[in-house]
């Protein structure tokens, strides 16, 4: 299980635009994380490279003390909820939900257990044969944090991930991913909802690409 | 932009059509014109009068300049032939004609000497001169006709002596040359006419210039207008019509002249092959503007939806319609107003490029019908324009803005294809139904049924595909499988994808079907050529007298492996083309489908089993018979023979009496060396005698009956008698022929001898015969089925000399080499044998295998034939490549390639179109944990899945439109004359043209799939506007 | 060239609006009487799924409401027709949509994405009162005229889309969230444009936000919650409304003292009422 993810001094710019500038930050295993910041902050971006799948043209980005690598295997540990779903909308929601399992080649008497699992835990089940193209904006939202947790991954990142939500659903799949953390997992959210920020244990701002305020207050 | 390359293509092909057709009736006009000789394409004006014929014909040139035939006739000249005899150094006469053609100096290749220019001064043959025994300067008396003399009170033929100057002697030219306007000059040694009254063996002509002749009476004058086919092309056809109409009128009343030409006719002739062209051009061209059209409504629907958060945007800011409008459509609509003009061009260009080469004569114009085309081309569309508004006017604002995809229900979807479906089902069952397709009779409409059979085949497997995908999606469902999963349900969930297949499909269907149609066409053309012709080269030559063709042929080539002799006749439903049987399997050119039982059986039908002939040689004949009865009067006994030369005569032994007497007779002079006889005949005439004191006619019996025993025939020379070799008691040798006969064998005093039984005959102009077995009575024969008769045995025919042949015709055939439809195919020895005279109707040929060596022809040159033409099936064959039905062929290759473009035309623009999109949706996948390896294999396998059933489901479209339909797309202008049409399947053209298609489509689609992975770089993961 | 007129007043009457969706249809409001002056600036609070994007849906002329009544200066929304709407929305009612990217075409600039919102308004003789460029400049992003869209910032987007809204010179401007995706210099600036545009122009400006800086803010905010029009607040304090049929919505800070289902004592004094938990009372006792 990974305890720690640590991102030290990273910068990442976009032409002249420094997106995130001299960025330190430890996320630690079983404290949900939320990184909170208007858009065009860095909030994706920073997601991102906790998750291995930017560059950092300064500084490091270190899983348990070494760096990250970046390849398919170490996919494998991470569980994705993006902005844009990114779900294929021509696969129903089980067989979207069961891609990860089955990149990791389980066999598939279980990648039908778990991602039926996972759609249950969202409160998807009825939905699991339906395409994705069909379901509406909330139910592909909540089919692409099924698949995010399906297979129980060692890290959660979630980018907004109950934006679309209404009242109930949003508290729900709150709930399902902080569980994730009170298991020992790694989850970091990025959102500007203060609902969210709320229920984390930790929270962050980026502003302009720089940690602004820390809650609670760092401890040396 | 894709819209504007399918746009492009469409209104190309729409006005492609025209403009192809528009050239290709032209060049079928010139081919015809220029397949046929001069003197048929051109005028002849022949005066009518007898006298005076020279300066009618002037008259006639002198109207044509009025008329302004020059535009279309050059040279226009007036020929001049007077009949005439001359003597040669040793005395002996010879017939030949002073000839005067403007301008044949320049034609001929003068070997010594020069060309006669002055009065009086005439050019030789080289040949002519031999046998005059002249030379140059030498002067010859000439016999020319003077004017009428009256002998004994009655009119004849006077002669002028006319004395020639030889100035130049000359080669042989080639009779067939378009200057000689056929007339042949070049007649040395060639039997005259019958109705010459005494035959002199012919020279060739004189050639001498107009003064010389002019003054000769009874001149036989032509004016002959050479037409310049260059200068003729449809667009002044009109013109021409009334112009040289006007002149042929004015010929008939003004100038008594009789004009011929063929033209008409052979406009006609190219007119209706210009028919089934369009027909075929139209349809196809219909097709490819259908397919172009449905490709374009994809297209600008794709088009509009990705504008659509334009207009939505338009929608909210309250732009009024017309103003959304033009915001979601106006880059399409400006697209096709582009593609207007733009294929229109490429038309023009590419007709431009292809006439010298494939479509010569052609003459590229404008046509309106090309604009009108692609005007409509260009409506189609605007329609799919109109569409895409009707779509963006009624979504409502709301749903714009949540930018949900439109979706068809599935319903509306299912009916649509269902509609489509039944549309080309019901299609192809009415063009079985009306007969168009496998009706027997060709039908151009028939070109319809591979469209039909494709788009029917494609809506099948559009709808078919997800059902049999539905396998392995279950099956790849968990798997390691994962491309390949995820590229099957790519594919197999999105409609626009099975579009694609579909697309694709009906394009490879139409692009197997062109090639296959194409490759068919002409490999039938080739087997038409070459059975029509008979053989891979066909000689026709002027056997010299005395000599059997056959023999000759047997001589030249004893192996019986290169050469053929070949007699042929042709008297309008009398056709009989007769070969040495034994020969034609190995020379003659037979293919499959011609008749229904292979060529040895009807060889080994049509082989003669000759008898020996019955040959008496010898000054005298004496035969011993014996009378029981009295007829009376008694019958006269005679003997048809026929001498080496094939010139008939009759050895008349009298009156024969009662009890056994020897009649003895004279045989003609040439039994010398032997004749054959051919029958025996009793020719009875009832008596009337005239009484005069009563006034009246004493008839006496009508008809009588009796009985004749032929014991001896013998011939003898010199006062030496022998037996003739007569098989006398062989009843099998000898048949009966004619009312009221039988024969019978019988013996007299130990020998052999013949018995006939006459019971009741009457006088009239056929007397009972009895033949010798050496003649077949009836001759097997082979029938075409325009000729099949219901009585096997009792078709009648004509032989070469006009003798009634009776043939046992046992099977059929759908043609016969030469002949066409309508004909007879017997052996060439039963049918010489059957002739009793030199045979007058007949062409004399030699046909030989394409690997004949060339002393097989050196022989019979030695021989003394003489070659009158020598012909191969090329010169059929690139007739026929320049024809309008190859032309039409053609045209679907052209619409093969198009569909090949549209097809990789919209599959090109369906990978950018989704490009972007795909590329996030890889980021992501890559995010979550697929490797790159499993998404190349997806992103390839999609195309793939795209391109295989696509492709697959075409070939296998246009294979069966091609068995369903080719043998009723019309391949020739006329049924009639040719072998049955072959439904040839060649498979290296097809396999050729799907492999570049395959590997076109491969390519794009590598392309594509490497494309989209590199665009799906971990940067797409940002959210960015798209 | 016509002064631009004043703001739009609005009229919600007993406004009731249902959503069909997969589950059956969504009652989105419940009965919303809501009155606002011409002119008037205010922001429409309240969580996610409450009804707000409803009424700027409504107020936007996007659906007819399915019953009651929405007046709009002197218009009644639901008895146009859809191109009177459609003249609506070209002159007097303008919509920003939350997302910055979906009010602008990525691949203009600021300007050309400006003269684009305002060729619906020119069409139809309506001339706004400025150029593309002079708007920029005087809501203070000139610098901004000629760099592409997909080049600037989010907050950059966010302020250019809300130029857009303005650019024909609507009576009444709709905004969805304008700083939901801002840092604060950012939304501080959005709120000054509106601000701006509010006093300058005149139009009643909507915002609909869950930001509550941006309701501290606004003159004016009214909460909605559950379909209803729940609380008002004037000048930094919070009101509850008494609805048409007498009821009333407690803050939410009240609700762990009588949570739903509670029963209440309503006693009645001079300025008002008490209310309290008749269980906790007996408990008092």
């Amino acid at each position: 299980m990974i305890s720690e993810i640590r991102l030290s001094g990273v910068g990442v710019r976009v032409g002249a635009r420094a997106i995130l500038d001299h960025v330190d930050l430890a996320i630690r295993a079983g404290e949900s994380l939320a990184i909170t910041g208007p858009s065009g902050s860095g909030k994706t971006t920073l997601l991102l490279l906790a998750g291995g799948l930017q560059d950092a043209a300064e500084g490091q980005v270190l899983l348990d003390g070494r760096p990250m690598a970046r390849d398919p295997d170490t996919r494998k540990r991470f569980g994705v909820v993006l902005q844009n779903h990114g779900l294929v909308a021509v696969l129903t929601a089980q067989e979207n939900v069961a891609l990860p399992l089955q990149a990791r080649g389980l066999p598939a008497v279980e990648v039908e257990r778990i991602s039926l699992d996972a759609l249950a835990s969202v409160g998807l089940h009825p939905q699991a044969d339906a395409l994705v193209q069909n379901l509406s904006g909330g139910q592909q939202q909540r089919v692409a944090v099924a698949r995010a947790l399906a297979g129980s991954p060692e890290v959660i990142l979630a980018d907004e991930p109950t934006s679309e939500l209404v009242a109930e659903q949003r508290r729900a799949i709150l709930d399902t991913l902080l569980r994730q953390s009170r298991e020992g997992r790694v989850l970091v959210i990025a959102t500007h909802d203060p609902e969210v920020v709320e229920a984390c244990d930790r929270s962050v701002r980026l502003m302009d690409g720089r940690l602004v305020e820390q809650s609670p207050p760092l401890s040396s | 932009m894709a819209l504007l390359v399918v746009g492009t293509v469409g209104v190309l092909a729409a006005a492609a059509g025209p403009l192809y057709l528009a050239t290709a009736n032209d060049s079928v006009l010139h081919s015809v014109l220029l397949a046929n000789p001069p003197s048929a394409v051109g005028l002849t004006v022949t005066p009518r009068a007898t006298a005076g014929q020279v300066g009618d014909a002037q008259a006639a040139l002198e109207a044509a300049s009025r008329y302004r035939l020059g535009r279309w006739y050059a040279p226009q000249k007036v020929v001049m032939d007077a009949g005439m005899s001359v003597n040669g150094a040793s005395g002996q006469g010879f017939g030949g004609d002073l000839v005067s053609d403007p301008g044949a100096c320049s034609h001929l290749h003068f070997l010594q000497g020069s060309c006669p220019t002055g009065p009086g001064q005439v050019a030789i043959t080289q040949r002519s001169a031999t046998a005059l025994g002249a030379k140059i300067g030498s002067r010859l008396s000439t016999s020319i006709p003077g004017p009428i003399i009256y002998q004994n009170g009655l009119p004849t033929q006077g002669h002028l002596t006319k004395v020639v100057t030889v100035t130049g002697i000359v080669a042989v030219s080639n009779p067939s040359l378009p200057f000689w306007f056929g007339a042949d000059y070049f007649g040395f040694g060639q039997s005259c006419p019958s109705v010459a009254p005494r035959c002199l063996p012919q020279l060739d002509s004189f050639f001498t210039p107009p003064g010389t002749v002019a003054a000769v009476p009874g001149t036989l004058g032509v004016a002959e207008l050479h037409l310049k086919v260059d200068a003729l092309h449809l667009s002044v056809l009109p013109l021409f019509n009334s112009v040289v109409g006007g002149y042929e009128n004015y010929l008939n009343t003004q100038l008594q002249d009789s004009v011929s030409t063929r033209l008409p006719q052979l406009a006609d002739q190219a007119h209706s092959e210009s028919q089934l062209m369009q027909s075929i051009v139209l349809v196809v061209d219909l097709q490819l503007v259908l397919l172009a059209l449905f490709v374009l409504f994809g297209l600008v629907a794709r088009t509009a939806e990705a504008r659509q958060k334009e207009v939505a945007l338009a929608r909210l800011r309250g732009f009024r319609l017309s103003s959304v409008l033009s915001v979601g459509l106006l880059e399409p609509l400006a697209m096709l107003v582009l593609a207007v003009p733009l294929g229109l061009a490429l038309a023009y260009v590419l007709m431009a490029l292809v006439q010298p080469l494939l479509l010569p004569g052609g003459l590229l114009t404008f046509q309106p019908l090309a604009l009108g085309g692609s005007l409509a081309a260009f409506a189609g569309g605007l329609l799919a324009v109109g569409f895409g508004a009707r779509r963006i006017i009624s979504r409502r604002l709301a749903d714009e803005l949540r930018a949900t995809e439109p979706k068809i229900s599935p319903a509306t979807r299912a009916a649509l294809d269902g509609a489509g479906l039944a549309l080309a089902v019901a299609g192809i069952l009415e063009l079985v139904a009306t007969g168009v397709l496998n009706g027997g009779q060709p039908n151009p409409v028939a070109a319809f049924a591979p469209g039909l059979v494709a788009v029917a085949v494609a809506i099948a497997g559009m709808r078919g595909l997800p059902l049999l995908a539905r396998l392995v999606v279950r099956r790849t469902r968990n798997t390691g499988q994962l491309g390949l999963g995820l590229a099957v349900r790519q594919v197999v969930r999105r409609p626009a994808s099975l579009r694609q297949i579909a697309v694709l499909a009906v394009a490879t269907a139409l692009a197997c079907f062109a090639v296959a149609g194409w490759a068919a066409a002409g490999v039938n053309r080739v087997v038409r050529a070459n059975f029509t012709l008979g053989a891979a080269r066909v000689l026709t030559v002027q056997v010299p007298v005395g000599v059997s063709l056959e023999q000759a042929v047997d001589r030249a080539d004893p192996s019986g492996r290169y050469a053929m002799a070949v007699m042929l006749s042709k008297i309008p439903s009398q056709n009989l083309l007769a070969v040495q049987v034994s020969r034609l399997e190995k020379v003659g050119y037979w293919p499959p489908g011609v008749s229904t039982v292979p060529l040895r059986q009807l060889v080994n039908w049509l082989r003669p089993h000759l008898r020996p002939e019955l040959v008496v040689r010898g000054s005298e004949v004496r035969v011993t018979v014996t009378m029981e009865g009295s007829p009376n009067p008694p019958p006269d006994l005679q003997l048809e023979l026929v001498d080496g030369q094939g010139n008939p005569g009759v050895a008349d032994f009298g009156f024969v009496l009662g009890g056994t007497h020897t009649y003895t007779t004279a045989l003609p002079p040439a039994c010398l060396l032997g004749c054959h006889a051919l029958q025996l005949n009793p020719i009875w005439t009832p008596t009337q005698t005239f009484v005069p004191l009563q006034g009246e006619m004493n008839t006496g019996p009508q008809s009588v009956s009796y009985q004749l025993t032929v014991s001896q025939l013998e011939q003898g020379s010199g006062g030496a008698w022998g037996q003739v070799t007569s098989q006398l008691g062989d009843p099998s040798y000898w048949s009966g022929s004619g009312p009221g006969i039988s024969v019978s064998g019988t013996t007299v005093g130990g020998q052999p001898a013949l018995h006939l039984d006459v019971k009741d005959q009457v006088s009239d102009t056929s007397s009972p015969s009895v033949y010798p077995g050496a003649l077949p009575a009836v001759l097997p024969g082979v029938v075409t089925r325009a000729n099949a008769v219901q009585d096997p045995a009792a078709a009648s025919v004509e032989d070469f000399d006009g003798t009634s042949l009776t043939l046992n015709v046992k099977y059929q055939v759908a043609a016969l080499p030469e002949l066409g439809q309508e004909g007879f195919l017997v052996d060439l020895s039963a049918a010489v044998r059957a002739q009793k005279a030199p045979p007058t109707l007949t062409q004399s040929q030699v046909w030989l295998a394409a690997d004949t060596p060339g002393r097989v022809v050196a022989e019979l040159r030695g021989q003394g034939q003489r070659l009158l033409s020598s012909r191969v099936p090329g010169t059929a064959i690139a007739e026929m490549n320049r024809g309008g039905l190859a032309l039409a062929y053609l045209f679907f290759l052209f619409a093969a390639a198009a569909a090949a473009v549209l097809a990789i035309g919209a599959s090109v623009f369906s990978v950018f179109m989704t490009s972007r999109r795909r590329a996030f949706e890889l980021a992501v996948l890559r995010a979550i944990g697929l490797s790159d390896r499993t998404l190349l294999g997806s992103r390839l396998g999609e195309q793939l899945l795209v391109l295989g059933p696509g492709v697959l489901l075409g070939v296998v479209a246009g294979l069966v439109g091609v068995v369903l339909a080719l043998p009723s797309v019309p391949e020739f202008s006329t049924t009639a004359g040719g072998p049955p049409v072959q439904l040839v399947v060649a498979p290296v053209p097809i396999v050729l043209m799907v492999g570049a298609l395959v590997l076109l489509l491969a390519v794009a689609a590598w392309l594509a799939a490497a494309t989209t992975l590199r665009l799906s770089s971990w940067s797409r993961l940002r959210t960015e506007i798209t | 060239m016509t002064a631009p007129s004043p703001g739009l007043d609005i009229h919600f009457e007993g406004v009731v609006h249902l959503y069909p969706s997969d589950e059956g249809d969504v009652v989105a409001l419940r009965g919303v009487d809501l009155d606002v002056e011409a002119g008037e600036e205010f922001a429409l609070l309240g969580p996610s799924g409450s009804g707000k994007s409803t009424v700027l849906a409504l107020l936007a002329g996007l659906h007819r409401p399915s019953a009651g009544r929405i007046r709009l200066g002197e218009y009644d929304l639901g008895r146009l027709s859809n191109r009177q709407l459609l003249r609506l929305r070209a002159a007097e009612v303008s919509l920003v949509l939350q997302d910055p990217a979906r009010n602008l075409l990525p691949y203009a600039t600021a300007a050309q994405n400006v003269e684009f919102s305002q060729r619906g308004a020119r069409a139809r003789g309506h001339r706004p009162p400025w150029g593309a460029v002079e708007l920029l400049e005087q809501l203070g992003m000139g610098q901004l005229a000629h760099r592409t869209v997909a080049t600037l910032s989010g907050g950059e987007q966010q302020r250019v889309a809300i130029a857009t809204g303005v650019a024909p010179a609507p009576r009444l401007l709709l905004v969805d969230e304008p700083t939901s995706q801002l840092d604060t210099q950012n939304r501080d600036q959005v709120i000054a444009l509106l601000r701006d545009i509010n006093q300058r122009l005149g139009a009643t400006v909507v915002s609909v936000t869950h930001d509550p800086a941006v309701g501290a803010a606004m003159p004016r905010t009214v909460t909605i919650r559950d379909g209803r029009i729940g609380a008002e607040g004037r000048r930094g304090q919070e009101f509850a409304v008494v609805g048409k049929d007498g009821s009333v919505q407690l803050p939410p800070d009240v609700l762990d003292l009588m949570p739903p289902g509670t029963l209440v004592r309503v006693r009645r004094h001079a300025t008002g009422v008490d209310l309290s938990n008749s269980e906790l009372e007996t408990d008092d006792l």
